[in-house]
């Protein structure tokens, strides 16, 4: 029973009491309250009144559920078969994609090196006339007005004899093969005897062609091969927990 | 016990559903019990209790041993957390409207040797102690709930409520002497309960 009190003890005291009632005091702490309850009614009062609702609420009655809260093992599994069925199918779906993709590139590829091995030769046609080697096409794309600086011992070097300057006739490369061009500035016409020996510096008549290149990373089919054997892996392991959750 | 619970866990960690179900039915009574207490009325209470469960499930993988007890009321004392948070925010549905709806009045099982009378009595005596907790900060009620209701240790409660020793002392001694004041003043207690000068004569 719950009784009314004009007299309150502190809130110290209030949260001494409530300690010594669940029996968490210390026992020197516990003597001496025990102590001042003895000499204090006020104090006794509020541990019958704090004690009395303690009571009330251990009294109280547990409620029964109005249901169970067990969760449906249906409604998880298909939620789960329905989560890894679109992981399954998304990752399939990027593997195709990836392959076709690896596909179109690696065959662009092989196009641009058929197309530079199929390059015309340069010729020029001075030295079409006077040396009669191969005459080739010129692509009109390809000419570019840029003096040549070639080695002597790997071009064949015709001097003209009444003028300065020379004119190569350079050999065709090799099919598939790459060769350097560099880009040195123009030697004034006229001035070839100071060119030194091995080198030729060339007016250039008729503009020459640039081999097109291809740049082809050595990194490509390593990589493309890498992700496609994990998504690979990924989709089997996805397929793999998909029947499983459907078992 | 322990060890069949610990077996239950690790395979509800798997996915397995009846397992997870198995260790649903050993804490519903007291995970419903919490949010009964800590909201007021049966519905929400049980949509509570619910949801705990459900986001116990979801996050089972992050349960990392201890006391699969502790672990689970705290799950539920934060649902409740946020369940009252939204009413404060929507304030459609006070405690002691759910508390005065017969509906909303939980099931309590009717002793066959008691009387009528004294079965209103008790249910009266709960009705009044349920609106005095209604009464009570959340934070002191949690605590009351846990302590003098379900009986629990201060290092349990302060493993649920996330606090230390010390808040768990002070919180419970300010819910008991305020639940105490909330009881006498508001005559909440049935006649036999109360003290002959509590009616103000």
């Amino acid at each position: 029973m719950i009784r009314s009190h004009t007299v309150q003890p502190s809130d110290d005291d209030i949260e001494l009491i409530s300690a010594y009632i669940d029996d968490q005091l210390p026992q020197a702490q516990r003597r001496a309250l025990e102590e001042r309850l003895r000499r204090d009614p006020v104090l006794q009062a509020a541990l019958d009144d704090l004690q009395a609702t303690v009571l009330l609420l251990n009294s109280v009655e547990p409620v029964v559920p109005p249901r169970s809260f067990t969760l449906d093992p249906s409604a998880f599994r298909s939620r789960r078969a329905t989560l890894f069925g679109w992981v399954s199918g998304g990752m399939v779906a990027t593997l195709v994609i990836l392959v076709a993709l690896v596909l179109v590139i690696r065959g662009g590829g092989s196009q641009g090196a058929v197309r530079m091995a199929a390059a015309p030769e340069v010729v020029s046609p001075l030295a079409e006339g006077t040396s009669g080697s191969a005459a080739g096409t010129m692509p009109n794309a390809a000419m570019i007005p840029t003096p040549m600086v070639l080695s002597s011992s790997d071009s064949a070097v015709q001097q003209d004899a009444g003028g300065g300057a020379g004119v190569i006739s350079q050999p065709s490369p090799a099919v598939g093969a790459t060769y350097d061009v560099a880009a040195p500035p123009l030697a004034p016409i006229g001035t070839a005897g100071s060119v030194s020996p091995g080198t030729a510096y060339l007016e250039p008549a008729v503009p020459v062609p640039t081999p097109k290149t291809t740049i082809s990373s050595p990194l490509g089919l390593p990589l493309s091969l890498v992700v496609g054997v994990g998504l690979l892996g990924g989709a089997l392991l996805a397929i793999v927990l998909f029947v499983r959750t459907r078992r | 016990m322990a060890d069949e619970e610990r077996r239950l866990i690790i395979a509800a960690q798997r996915g397995e559903v009846e397992s997870f179900n198995a260790l649903v039915r050993l804490y519903e009574g007291r995970v419903y019990n919490l949010c009964y207490r800590m909201l007021g009325d049966t519905e929400s209470a049980a949509d509570a209790a619910q949801d705990a469960f459900l986001s116990a499930y979801r996050n089972i993988h992050g349960f990392r041993g201890g006391s699969f007890r502790s672990w689970m009321l705290r799950i539920a004392t934060n649902t409740c957390y946020d369940v009252l948070r939204v009413r404060k925010r929507r304030p459609a549905l006070s405690l002691d409207v759910a508390s005065d709806d017969d509906e909303a009045s939980p099931m309590q099982i009717a002793d066959p040797s008691e009387s009528p009378d004294d079965f209103a009595v008790r249910r009266e005596l709960a009705a009044a102690i349920q609106r005095g907790l209604g009464g009570l900060p959340e934070e002191q009620r949690i605590i009351l709930i846990l302590s003098d209701i379900q009986g629990m240790a201060y290092e349990e409660i302060a493993q649920i409520t996330n606090t230390n020793l010390g808040t768990v002392k002070s919180r419970l001694s300010r819910g008991r002497a305020r639940l105490r004041d909330v009881l006498r003043a508001g005559e909440l207690l049935p006649m036999r309960f109360r003290h002959e000068g509590d009616d103000g004569t």
